[in-house]
C-alpha cells in the first residue's frame, strides 16, 4: 500500500530498491499484483516450458515409436544435414528476399492505411472502408490463392486489363515467370493483410489526444504536418513493437500461402525455409530434422529481437518493455 | 470485488459448458428411443428396406437359426466401435437415423461407428501416446502400417476370422501379400486387385494413365483415334490443331495440356515404355531410363512448337478441369483430370466429346505396357490389439465386405437391383439424385464407407447404361492394344517414415519439379538434353543411387513374396 | 477553441481529400473483390461455373450450393461449438492477458526482471508437436472442450501490445486512486480496463478471429465429431477428396450423360462464404470502441 504512494513518476528502479529495503513483499498491493500476473506465468510454464524438453529431439533420432527420452543421441547430425544441404543457399536467399520486401512494403502498408483512413472526414465512409479493408483476411489462403491464380492466368482478368491499357502487348502467364514471383507474392500479401493489420494502428490513433490536433491547427499546420508531427509520434510505440516483431521473424514466411503459389517454373524463387523444411521434415515424419531447424530459427529470432530492441531503446527511447 | 468477478466468470463458463454438453446429450437421447425397438427386431425393418431378394431370405433364415446366417447377425446387441481414418478431409458422420446405409448397417450388425479423422501427424501422435482407437485406417503403402504390424500394436486378423467370421470375404492373395514378418495377417486393404478376386468377380486392372482427345476437333482436322497410337501420330494431330488455328466458342484451342505438378512426365514416359525394373530384375529410377529422356525431348519439342504452353506448369487440377470443361483443350493425359470435366463439357455442348484415345508408343516399344493403379490397395485397415470387441469388429468387416453392402455403399441402399445378366440395374430415382446432387445422395443413401471394399465386385456388376460414354468405359477396361500389369512390387517401396532415405526421396522429388521446367522449356533439343544431364547429375548428388539400392531391397523382397523373378512383363 | 475554422475545414473538400477518397475507393474495390468473386461463384450453378468467366455476377443463379452446405447437419453443431469457443476463449484470454499486462506495467511489481524474459522466451521457443500432444493427453484435455480454452488463455504477444498501451496511460491517475485507498484490483477493473477499451477491443477482435480461424486444435486434439469446429469442417470440404481418392481407386468413372449440377468448386465457395460471414460481421460492432476521445476526458479529469 505504501510503496507507490512514496514513489514519484519515472522512478522505477528506485521503487524496487525501496520495496526491497522495506522487505514487505506480502503487502496487500504487492500480493494483488503478483496474483494478477501469476495465472499467465503458470499457463506459460505448463503449456510452453513443460513441452520444451521436446527440443532435445533435435539432437536425437526420434521416430514415431521411440519416446523423446529413449530415442538415440545423434549429436549435431540434423544440423549438419541442414547446413550441408545444396538447396540451402537458394532457400535462404528467397526467404530473406521475401521478408525484406515485407519489411519495405507489407510492414508500412497498414500504418499508411490507418493514417489515411484517419483523414477521412465522413464517418460512415470511414467505417465502411475500415470494414471492407479487413475482408480479405477472412478468405482462407486456399480459396484466396485459387482466385489469384485464376486471375493471373493468360486468359484471366489481370492480363485482360493490362492489355486494354496497352501496358502489355499480349496476354502473359504471370505465374510462369519465376522472376515475377517476389512481386506477385508481396502484392497479394499486402492486399490480404493490410486491412487487418491496420486495426491495431487505428486503435492506437484513437487514443491520441484531440487537443494536440486542435493546437496544431491553431498553429497553422497542414494535414501532412499534423500526420507527421502528431499522429506518427503518438503511435510510434505500436510501430516500434510491430517492427521489432517483424525483424525478429525474418526467417519465417509461413507455409500454406507459399506452397499454393508454387509451380515448377517459379520454384527457384518461391521455395522458402518454411516450405522446404516442411517438405523435407514434417511431411516425411522427420521430426528431429524439423526440430533442429526450428531451434536454429528460434535462436536467430531471439538474437534479432534483442538487437532490434536494444537499437530501438537507444535511438527511439522505447522498446518492447 | 475480485471474488465477484471470478465467480461470474466461472458461472459464464459453467453455463457455457452445460449448454454445450446439453446439446450433445439431447441429440443422443432423442435418437435412442427410435433405435431401441429397431435393434432386436432388425430383420423385420430390414426386409422392407432391402432391395435384394437374396438378402431377405438370408434375414429370415437368420431369425430361425442364427448360427447358419451371416456371422454379423449372431450378436446384434448395441456396440460402439471407434475408427480412426488418417484422412483429414473425410467428413462422414455415422447417422443410423437419416442415412439408409448406416441404418441398415446398425440393424444388421448392431454396431455404431464413432468416426475420427486426422492427418498423418495425428496418426503418429496417436501411436506415440497409445491413444489409438479400435480400428485404424491409413494408406496401404504407408510405413506406419508396418510399424504397427512389426511392433505388436495391432492384432492378427486370421484367428479372429476363423473364430468369429468365417464368411469374411477377402482374396487369399491379399492375405498372403499382407502377411507380416511374424507370419500373421493384420491389414485389410481396400481397392485391392489380385488374380483371385479379379477372376472371381470378373474384375480387371485399371490405370489412370491414358490420353483423351476431343472427338469433334479430331473430325475437323480429318484424323481418327487410330492415328494417335504413336508418338508421331499424336504430334501430327497436335500440329494440325495448331496450324489450322482451331477455335472453339471463339477461343483458340490449346493442342495439349497436362498437369506437370502431378506426374504427367512419368505417365508419358511409361506410355513410351519406361519401367522401374531393369533387364537384370533390379529396381531402377524412371528418371535414368532412355524412355524418360525420350519423353523430355517430346515435351520439349511440343513446347518449342507451341503445342504445349506454360499453362501446363502453372495450372492446378481444378484449373485444368476448368480449361477442359470450357473446351479450350484438344488433348490431355490422365483420367483423374478428365473424368469430371468431360461431363461438364458434354453437358454444355453434346457435340464436344472428350474421348478415350489409349496410349501412344515411342521409339522403343510397339505396345504400351502400363502399370496398374495401385493394385496393392488404397487403404489398409487394422485392428488395435486393445480393441474392446474384436469379434464384433471382424464381423463388421464381414458385413462391409459382403457383395450386398459393397453395392449398397456404391449405389445407395435401394438404389440398385441385379439384372439377369448379373449387372447392376439402377433405381432411376436414386440414380437421378446421385447424378444431380452427389452430396445429398451420399447423405441419404450411400455409405461412403469403402474403407475395406473390394472394388472388383463393382467392376464385375458395372451397369451398362452409360449412354455416350459406354464405349469409352468398355474400351478403357478391355483395351487389347495395351497391357496393364500388376504394380504391387513397385508400389510398396516407400522409405520408412522419418528415415534419411525418406529425406532423399523428398529432396529428389522437390528438385525434379524445379528441373522439369528448365528441361522442357529449353530452347533446343541439345539444350534440353544438357539440362536433363545436369538434373540427373544433381539427383545423383542428392543421393539417388543410395535411395534406389534401398528401394531395390524392398523390391526384391516383394518379388520373393510373390515368387516372381521379374515384375515387369517386358522382362519375362 | 477554433470552432468556426473546424467547420469550414469539414465542409471544404481539399484536393487531398478528393485524392484520398479516390484511392480509398480503389482499395475498397480490391479488398472487396475476392470475397465478391466467391459469393458470385457460390450462387452460380456448378456445371456452368466450371466453364469459367464468372467474374462479377452469377450467370445461372442457384441456391443449391448453400442447400448442400446445410444438408450436413454437422455444420450447425460446428457453428455452436465455434461460437462457444470464441466467446469463452476470448473473454478468458483477454481478461487473463490484460491482468498480467497491468501488473507488468506497475513499477512496484517484484521479480519483474525475471518475469519479462520468462514470458518473452515463450514467443520464440517451443517444444514442438510431440511433447505438446503428450502434455495435452496427460492433462486429460484430449478430446475435451477445454483444450480450446485453457492453452490459449494467456498470450505473450497480446500482453506486449496491451502493456504498451497501458504504459501510455497517465500514472497520475493511478496514483491519485491509490491516495483514495483503491486496491490494485479496483484500479484495474474500474480505471484501467475502461480506459483501455480501444486496445482491448482490438485484442478481443484478434482473439475472436484466431479462435474462429483455427482448425489445427480441433483436428489434432479432439476426436469426437461433437467437438468439431467450423474451420475443420471447412477444411474437410476444401481439401478435395477426389484428388486423394483418385490416387487409389477407380471410382472416378462417373456414369451419366449429364454431370452433376453440383460440383465441388461451388460447394467449396459456398462453404467458405458461410464460414466467413459471421466473423466478418463482428467488426462493425467493435468499431464503436474505436471512437476518438475515449481516453481524453478520462485522463484529463
Amino acid at each position: 500500500m505504501t510503496v507507490l504512494e512514496k514513489t514519484k513518476r519515472g522512478g522505477a528502479p528506485e521503487t524496487e530498491n525501496t520495496a526491497k529495503k522495506r522487505g514487505n513483499f506480502l503487502t496487500n498491493d504487492q500480493f494483488q499484483m503478483q496474483t494478477m500476473i501469476w495465472p499467465g506465468l503458470i499457463l506459460c510454464f505448463i503449456f510452453c516450458y513443460i513441452p520444451m524438453y521436446g527440443i532435445i529431439i533435435a539432437f536425437k533420432n526420434y521416430t514415431v515409436l521411440s519416446s523423446v527420452s529413449s530415442a538415440e543421441w545423434v549429436g549435431f547430425k540434423y544440423f549438419r544435414e541442414f547446413f550441408n544441404d545444396p538447396a540451402l543457399a537458394n532457400v535462404l536467399r528467397n526467404t530473406l528476399a521475401l521478408n525484406g520486401l515485407a519489411l519495405v512494403f507489407s510492414f508500412p502498408a497498414p500504418i499508411l492505411l490507418a493514417l489515411f483512413i484517419n483523414e477521412i472526414k465522413n464517418v460512415k465512409f470511414k467505417k465502411t472502408i475500415q470494414t471492407i479493408s479487413y475482408l480479405p483476411h477472412f478468405l482462407s489462403w486456399v480459396i484466396f490463392g485459387g482466385i489469384v491464380l485464376e486471375m493471373l492466368m493468360p486468359n484471366g482478368v489481370v492480363s485482360a486489363v493490362l492489355c486494354k491499357l496497352g501496358i502489355i502487348a499480349e496476354p502473359v502467364n504471370f505465374m510462369a515467370k519465376g522472376e515475377y514471383f517476389y512481386a506477385i507474392y508481396t502484392i497479394i500479401s499486402v492486399i490480404k493483410s493490410v486491412g487487418f493489420g491496420s486495426i491495431l494502428y487505428v486503435a492506437a490513433i484513437t487514443g491520441i489526444d484531440q487537443e494536440l490536433y486542435e493546437a496544431a491547427t491553431v498553429d497553422g499546420c497542414g494535414r501532412f504536418q499534423k500526420m507527421w508531427y502528431i499522429t506518427v509520434p503518438c503511435i510510434a510505440g505500436t510501430i516500434v513493437i510491430m517492427l521489432i516483431f517483424q525483424i525478429s521473424s525474418i526467417l519465417n514466411t509461413g507455409y500454406e500461402q507459399i506452397i499454393l503459389l508454387q509451380n515448377s517454373l517459379n520454384l527457384a524463387f518461391s521455395e522458402t525455409l518454411d516450405t522446404y523444411v516442411y517438405k523435407i521434415g514434417i511431411a516425411q515424419s522427420r521430426y528431429s530434422y524439423a526440430a533442429a531447424v526450428g531451434l536454429l530459427k528460434s535462436i536467430m529470432s531471439v538474437m534479432l529481437m534483442l538487437i532490434a530492441n536494444q537499437t530501438s531503446k537507444k535511438t527511439l527511447g522505447r522498446g518492447l518493455f | 470485488m475480485k471474488r465477484k468477478k471470478w465467480i461470474s466468470l466461472l458461472l459464464v463458463m459453467a453455463v457455457g459448458l452445460s449448454l454445450f454438453s446439453g446439446c450433445g446429450g439431447r441429440e443422443e437421447t432423442a435418437s435412442k428411443p427410435e433405435e431401441a425397438p429397431a435393434a432386436p427386431e432388425s430383420s423385420d425393418t430390414e426386409t422392407q428396406e432391402a432391395p435384394d431378394a437374396e438378402a431377405e431370405t438370408d434375414a429370415e433364415n437368420s431369425e430361425a437359426a442364427a448360427a447358419d446366417g451371416p456371422s454379423w447377425k449372431q450378436d446384434t446387441s448395441d456396440c460402439t466401435v471407434t475408427w480412426f481414418m488418417a484422412y483429414d478431409w473425410y467428413g462422414k458422420k455415422f447417422d443410423e437415423v437419416n442415412n439408409l446405409f448406416d441404418k441398415k448397417l446398425y440393424e444388421e450388425t448392431g454396431v455404431k461407428i464413432d468416426i475420427q479423422t486426422g492427418d498423418t501427424d495425428k496418426l503418429n501422435m496417436l501411436i506415440q501416446t497409445g491413444k489409438l482407437p479400435d480400428i485404424v485406417t491409413m494408406d496401404a503403402n504407408s510405413t506406419q502400417r508396418k510399424l504397427l504390424e512389426d511392433n505388436g500394436m495391432v492384432q492378427p486378423l486370421e484367428p479372429l476370422m476363423e473364430q468369429y467370421a468365417p464368411d469374411l470375404e477377402v482374396p487369399q492373395s491379399m492375405i498372403d501379400w499382407y502377411t507380416a514378418k511374424d507370419g500373421h495377417w493384420y491389414s485389410i486393404a481396400s481397392y485391392y486387385y489380385g488374380d483371385d478376386n479379379i477372376a472371381g468377380n470378373q474384375g480387371y486392372y485399371e490405370t489412370h494413365n491414358q490420353n483423351y482427345v476431343r472427338e469433334d476437333i479430331l473430325g475437323q482436322i480429318g484424323m481418327s483415334i487410330d492415328d494417335l497410337q504413336t508418338k508421331e501420330g499424336f504430334l501430327n494431330a497436335l500440329r494440325a490443331v495448331k496450324e489450322q488455328n482451331i477455335q472453339y466458342n471463339g477461343q483458340t484451342v490449346v493442342p495439349y495440356m497436362v498437369l506437370f505438378s502431378d506426374i504427367a512426365d512419368i505417365q508419358v514416359a511409361q506410355q513410351l515404355g519406361a519401367h522401374e525394373e531393369d533387364a537384370e530384375g533390379n529396381f531402377q529410377s524412371l528418371y535414368t531410363t532412355p524412355e524418360y529422356r525420350e519423353a523430355m525431348l517430346l515435351f520439349n519439342q511440343m513446347y518449342r512448337e507451341g503445342l504445349l504452353t506454360d499453362d501446363s506448369f502453372t495450372v492446378d487440377k481444378s484449373q485444368l478441369e476448368q480449361e477442359i470443361a470450357a473446351g479450350r483443350v484438344f488433348a490431355s493425359t490422365a483420367k483423374t483430370n478428365v473424368s469430371n470435366s468431360k461431363l461438364s463439357l458434354y453437358a454444355s455442348d453434346n457435340n464436344a466429346i472428350m474421348r478415350y484415345a489409349g496410349q501412344f508408343t515411342g521409339d522403343n516399344n510397339e505396345k504400351s505396357i502400363i502399370p496398374a493403379q495401385n493394385n496393392m490397395g488404397w487403404t489398409a485397415t487394422l485392428v488395435n490389439k486393445d480393441a474392446q470387441n474384436p469379434d464384433r469388429i471382424i464381423r463388421l468387416f464381414a458385413y462391409l465386405n459382403s457383395k450386398e453392402a459393397t453395392l449398397d455403399n456404391e449405389w445407395g441402399v435401394g438404389g440398385w437391383t441385379l439384372g439377369d445378366d448379373g449387372k447392376v440395374v439402377r433405381d432411376s430415382e436414386v440414380a437421378a439424385l446421385r447424378d444431380a446432387n452427389p452430396t445429398e445422395f451420399t447423405a441419404k443413401y450411400a455409405g461412403d464407407m469403402g474403407w475395406t471394399s473390394d472394388y472388383t465386385i463393382i467392376q464385375g456388376t458395372y451397369p451398362l447404361d452409360e449412354g455416350v460414354w459406354s464405349d469409352d468405359t468398355y474400351l478403357m477396361t478391355h483395351d487389347d492394344r495395351i497391357e496393364i500389369y500388376d504394380d504391387k512390387c513397385f508400389a510398396d517401396v516407400a522409405p520408412e517414415a522419418g528415415s534419411d532415405e525418406a529425406a532423399i526421396q523428398a529432396r529428389i522429388k522437390e528438385y525434379r519439379l524445379q528441373a522439369l521446367g528448365r528441361i522442357i522449356t529449353a530452347s533446343s533439343a541439345e539444350q534440353c538434353e544438357a539440362e536433363l544431364d545436369a538434373a540427373l547429375a544433381e539427383m545423383e548428388n542428392l543421393g539417388l543411387s543410395k535411395l534406389i539400392s534401398y528401394q531395390n531391397e524392398l523390391f526384391q523382397a516383394n518379388k520373393a513374396k510373390l515368387g516372381l523373378k521379374f515384375a515387369y512383363p517386358g522382362n519375362k | 477553441m477554433s470552432k468556426p475554422k473546424k467547420g469550414t475545414l469539414l465542409n471544404r473538400n481539399t484536393a487531398f481529400d478528393r485524392v484520398n477518397y479516390f484511392v480509398m475507393l480503389i482499395l475498397a474495390f480490391v479488398m472487396v473483390y475476392p470475397l465478391w468473386y466467391c459469393i458470385a461463384g457460390s450462387l452460380n450453378e456448378g456445371i456452368d461455373y466450371i466453364r469459367g468467366g464468372v467474374f462479377l455476377w452469377p450467370r445461372k443463379w442457384t441456391l443449391a450450393n448453400y442447400k448442400a452446405v446445410f444438408l450436413d447437419k454437422a455444420i450447425l453443431n460446428a457453428f455452436g461449438v465455434t461460437i462457444l469457443k470464441c466467446l469463452i476463449g476470448t473473454v478468458t484470454s483477454v481478461l487473463c492477458t490484460a491482468m498480467a499486462s497491468y501488473a507488468i506495467t506497475r513499477p512496484g511489481l517484484k521479480l519483474k526482471k525475471l518475469y519479462i524474459p520468462f514470458i518473452m522466451l515463450t514467443m520464440f521457443f517451443s517444444g514442438g508437436l510431440i511433447p505438446y500432444f503428450i502434455l495435452i493427453v496427460d492433462l486429460n484435455l484430449y478430446d475435451s472442450f477445454w483444450v480450446y480454452i485453457i492453452p490459449t488463455m494467456f498470450s505473450a504477444y497480446n500482453m506486449i501490445i496491451i502493456q504498451s498501451f497501458m504504459r501510455d496511460l497517465s500514472a497520475e491517475l493511478i496514483e491519485s486512486a491509490k491516495l483514495d485507498g483503491a486496491s490494485e484490483y479496483r484500479i484495474f477493473f474500474q480505471i484501467i480496463l475502461p480506459l483501455s477499451k480501444p486496445v482491448l477491443a482490438t485484442i478481443a477482435l484478434f482473439t475472436v478471429v484466431t479462435h474462429w480461424n483455427s482448425y489445427f486444435d480441433s483436428m489434432m486434439y479432439t476426436s469426437s465429431q461433437e467437438l468439431q469446429t467450423i474451420q475443420l469442417f471447412l477444411k474437410k470440404v476444401i481439401t478435395d477428396p477426389s484428388v486423394s481418392r483418385g490416387l487409389g481407386s477407380a471410382a472416378t468413372i462417373a456414369i451419366p450423360d449429364q454431370a452433376a449440377t453440383l460440383t465441388p468448386q461451388v460447394v467449396k465457395l459456398a462453404t467458405m462464404v458461410v464460414t466467413a460471414l459471421p466473423v466478418v460481421c463482428i467488426y462493425p460492432f467493435l468499431q464503436r470502441y474505436f471512437v476518438k476521445g475515449v481516453t481524453m476526458g478520462a485522463v484529463k479529469g
